[in-house]
């Protein structure tokens, strides 16, 4: 799947990593820090797009999802991800001193989404997967229902 | 179409170590899921191109402490979602 895109992509978030590396974001005024939020909101679609059309690829044989395809996706997520506790600081200590940062909540939203992509394990979502594959399921009501039971007895 | 929903002992886990009230939330979302999945999920993505994706924060109508990803895929019956694993970052 475009090869020179993904690359594009990556070469994009290497600079962005080496901008917030140089620049502290604690010292950032609101308009500049609004304007990279832009920045980082837009690389962030871009990431997105290029996990879906890669997903997509995958699903209909075009491309398989090996070490690589996983590592390179790993790579971008991180890449966007690093700097984001220190731009959500800056954001939040903009915001009590009653600036509107535009963007910040979005910002904040895309990097908990980011994040939570990076937090699955993959090994643990192969297990599950092969759990399901071999119909060791439970359904939802009975499990509701031990949750309520549990919850009565602890009173 | 409404659809049945069933974890795998894996998810069960991952919804065990939720605390009680986002676990109780978790349960909820997964039956407003399970009335309209082909519009409230996402296509297959990282981390894993077989499963479709629910996503969304909490509280509910506060500012996010947390974000909640949901993995699953449909039975070959096409009758049940089986959720293979919950995902949960907080601020």
């Amino acid at each position: 799947m475009g090869g020179s895109t993904t690359q594009f992509l990556s070469d994009q978030l290497d600079s962005y990593t080496e901008s917030w590396q140089r620049d502290h974001a604690d010292a950032l005024a609101c308009w500049e820090l609004e304007a990279r939020l832009k920045i980082a909101l837009g690389l962030f679609q871009a990431i997105r797009l290029v996990d879906q059309e890669m997903s997509q690829a995958v699903a209909e044989g075009r491309l398989s999802w090996d070490a690589v395809t996983t590592e390179r996706l790993v790579g971008f997520y991180r890449s966007w991800e690093a700097p984001a506790g220190a731009i959500v600081r800056r954001a939040r200590d903009l915001r009590s001193r009653g600036f509107e940062v535009e963007g910040a909540v979005e910002f904040e939203r895309a990097a908990l989404e980011a994040k939570g992509t990076l937090n699955i394990s993959l090994d643990r979502l192969e297990q599950s997967a092969r759990q399901a594959r071999e119909g060791k399921l439970r359904p939802l009501g009975e499990i509701r229902d031990e949750l309520r039971r549990q919850s009565d007895s602890r009173g | 179409m409404s659809y049945a929903v069933s974890l795998t002992p894996e998810a069960e886990r991952d919804l065990a170590r939720l605390p009680p009230m986002l676990a109780s939330h978790v349960l909820d979302q997964l039956e407003v899921l399970a009335k309209d999945p082909v519009r409230l999920s996402r296509p297959p993505s990282f981390p894993h191109p077989l499963y479709q994706k629910y996503q969304f924060f909490w509280p509910p109508d506060a500012p996010p402490e947390a974000h909640i990803t949901i993995l699953f895929r449909y039975s070959q019956d096409e009758t049940t979602l089986e959720v293979v694993g919950i995902g949960v970052v907080y601020h």
